[in-house]
């Protein structure tokens, strides 16, 4: 009887660990998917601090519904095709969206909204909002960064 | 007592040797462990989970934070985009969300030409704020660009149909363009003046049409230059223009080179936008400039001076921020002395009725939003001449005061009078009788028939269309290196 209850008790105690094994498991991958996103967010916004004004634009506009379905989405983003007399950005400076590889080897995908905005008694500035999204089997998921800032062409 | 101790260890060793019971404090002690264990894990995992949440809130309020400077970038660069707010000058701190976070922006001048910007940007958790800091820092250029040479010809007609007639008795002594056809008739005469020669350009576009006796130059005083594009007729017979003894065109040398000198035009629209028309700022009685605030020739025809009845004023019109002075114009009824400085617009024609005679001091532009007409006696003389009656006494100096009017709609002279103006004329510049522009006339089609008396003018007054200008503009970049992180107190 003494063992039943003993063994029980271990039961329960190793149950409740590995449980929080496993969710701890998952919590940690997020997190670490989480992190990589930042630094994909980080990278991607970094590359429009690199680039004339003129230069900040987006290839196409359009997308899937996870795309569209953003809310930094708007129908009127600045879109382009070169910004001569400048070097034409690099293609991942002007894809809305796009699949990378992490450096944690993860899939993610990394959306890019581009769009015109002017503060009060200012001229027009460029809203740059980066989202990262992680993609699972080829589906794309839920949203695991996002960061937005502006652009003056006063940073020329 | 020595089997009693001996009891006690006897029972004590018997119940060591019993294991009843111990699994369960094993099992207990084992759980405890496992407890910890997992209060460890939980902790890890929560602890790696905040820091995973603050790297992504540290990333979001820095780019909010970016975002402020560039805010601020885009309002300064337009709040002083001449670079002409004093030093100490600053930028309210204003507030702005993006993107679920929130921030502030605020910039002081620093120097001449430097702002330093600082901005916060906080993430939407609201657990991370970052501050920034950047300096502005702006470039001056100047760009100056050249009176146009129209003024160069005391009489230019840019009409590109038609034939602008000459046929008063007076003679034409300034140089004459006209981008299509001349016709003299009568006894019109393009001549030097006094006794000079070789100092006039004559230009015409089409053909020379003389009809009667009308001659351009003299044989003992030839025009500098004599230009038919389109050749020569008189008397409804072609003749060749160099051959003198048939055009009665005295000059040296001849040409038919096209040229390309046009009108320059006038931003009516840029100027009615430039001051606040409506409310002048009267120092002594007051001045109609506009009774609406739209540019639609409200005031029908003013009066100027009313036949010199009109009470004097001193109005100064200034920008609509009220800032910069555009223009003032005055007028003393006890000394007659009309006083003009910068650029003035009336909406509506202007007149000048009868007995109307004044002279006026400074330099500046008066336009005039439909005709500008005169019909009887009136003078207005440049310094230093002064009235009398329709005429002005003495020669006006254009180096001590000068008066552009701009006709927006057509100038019409009959009658006595002198002006020593320049007319800048949209439409139809025409006088008649003894009526005289002294100044340059430049209009789209012209008649003469009176005694034309125009003179050229080295520098027009500000405000002429076309005339010399210098436009500062400032840029404005990041001062490289100027970016830096400061310390905020989360």
């Amino acid at each position: 009887m003494e063992l039943i209850i003993a063994m029980s008790v271990l039961a329960i105690a190793i149950s409740a660990q590995l449980a929080v094994f496993s969710s701890s498991y998952l919590s940690i991958s997020r997190a670490s998917m989480k992190g990589t996103a930042v630094t994909l967010s980080d990278t991607q916004m970094e590359t429009y601090r690199t680039l004339p004004y003129a230069c900040i634009y987006l290839a196409s506009a359009s997308g899937d519904s996870a795309y569209t379905g953003d809310s930094a989405y708007a129908a009127s983003q600045i879109t382009g095709s070169s910004c001569s007399p400048n070097a034409t950005p690099p293609t991942t400076a002007t894809s809305a969206s796009q699949t990378v590889s992490g450096p944690d080897g993860r899939v993610y995908r990394t959306d890019t909204y581009i769009v015109s905005t002017t503060p009060t008694g200012g001229r027009p500035l460029k809203k740059v909002t980066v989202v990262v999204r992680e993609v699972k089997a080829g589906v794309v998921g839920s949203v695991l960064a996002r960061q937005a800032s502006t652009f003056d062409q006063a940073q020329d | 007592m020595r089997e009693r101790i001996e009891r006690v260890w006897t029972s004590v060793g018997a119940r060591l040797r019993d294991e009843r019971g111990i699994a369960l404090v094993l099992a207990l002690v084992i759980m405890g462990t496992l407890s910890i264990t997992i209060a460890a894990v939980a902790t890890f995992t929560t602890s790696n989970e905040t820091n995973a949440g603050r790297d992504r809130d540290t990333a979001r309020a820095l780019g909010v934070a970016e975002a402020g400077l560039n805010n601020a970038l885009a309002v300064l660069t337009q709040q002083d985009s001449t670079g002409t707010q004093p030093i100490g000058s600053t930028l309210s701190s204003t507030t702005f969300s993006l993107d679920g976070g929130s921030g502030t922006y605020s910039a002081t001048k620093t120097s001449g030409l430097v702002w330093t910007i600082s901005a916060t940007g906080t993430s939407p958790s609201g657990l991370v704020t970052r501050k920034l800091e950047l300096k502005l820092d702006g470039t001056q250029s100047t760009q100056s660009t050249q009176q146009s040479p129209v003024y160069g010809y005391g009489f230019f007609v840019n009409a590109t149909t038609g034939c602008t007639t000459i046929a008063g008795n007076a003679p034409v002594q300034v140089p004459v363009y006209v981008r299509n056809d001349l016709c003299l008739t009568g006894n019109a005469t393009i001549s030097q003046p006094g006794v000079t020669s070789g100092t006039l350009d004559v230009y015409v576009g089409g053909k020379y049409t003389a009809t009667a006796n009308p001659s351009v130059g003299t044989s003992t005083q030839k025009i500098k230059t004599f230009t038919a594009v389109g050749g020569c007729t008189r008397q409804n017979s072609n003749v060749i223009c160099s051959t003198s003894s048939q055009s009665k065109v005295y000059a040296n040398p001849y040409s038919s080179t096209p040229s390309a000198l046009t009108k320059p035009t006038t931003d009516a629209a840029a100027v009615y936008a430039s001051g606040n028309w409506k409310n002048p700022v009267c120092s002594v009685g007051t001045f109609t400039f506009d009774s609406d605030t739209t540019l639609n020739a409200s005031l029908g025809s003013v009066d100027l001076l009313q036949s010199n009845g009109r009470p004097s004023f001193d109005c100064t019109v200034w920008s609509p921020n009220g800032v910069t002075q555009i223009g003032r114009l005055a007028w003393n009824s006890a000394t007659k002395v009309i006083t003009i400085d910068g650029t003035i617009l009336i909406d509506g024609g202007l007149s000048f009725s009868g007995q109307s005679s004044a002279k006026y001091t400074g330099f500046g532009s008066i336009y005039a939003n439909g005709s500008v007409a005169t019909s009887g006696e009136a003078a207005i003389c440049g310094p230093p001449a002064i009235p009398n009656g329709s005429s002005c006494t003495g020669n006006w100096d254009p180096a001590q005061g000068a008066l552009t009017i701009v006709a927006l709609n057509g100038w019409s002279m009959s009658g006595q009078s002198e002006f020593n103006v320049i007319a800048y004329v949209n439409g139809a510049f025409s006088a008649t009788g003894g009526a005289v522009v002294t100044g340059p006339a430049i209009a789209d089609t012209a008649t003469l028939s009176g005694n034309g008396k125009f003179a050229t003018v080295t520098t027009v007054p500000p405000g002429t269309p076309g005339a010399a200008s210098s436009t500062t503009t400032t840029v404005w970049h990041v001062l490289p290196g100027s970016w830096r992180q400061l310390l905020t107190a989360s």
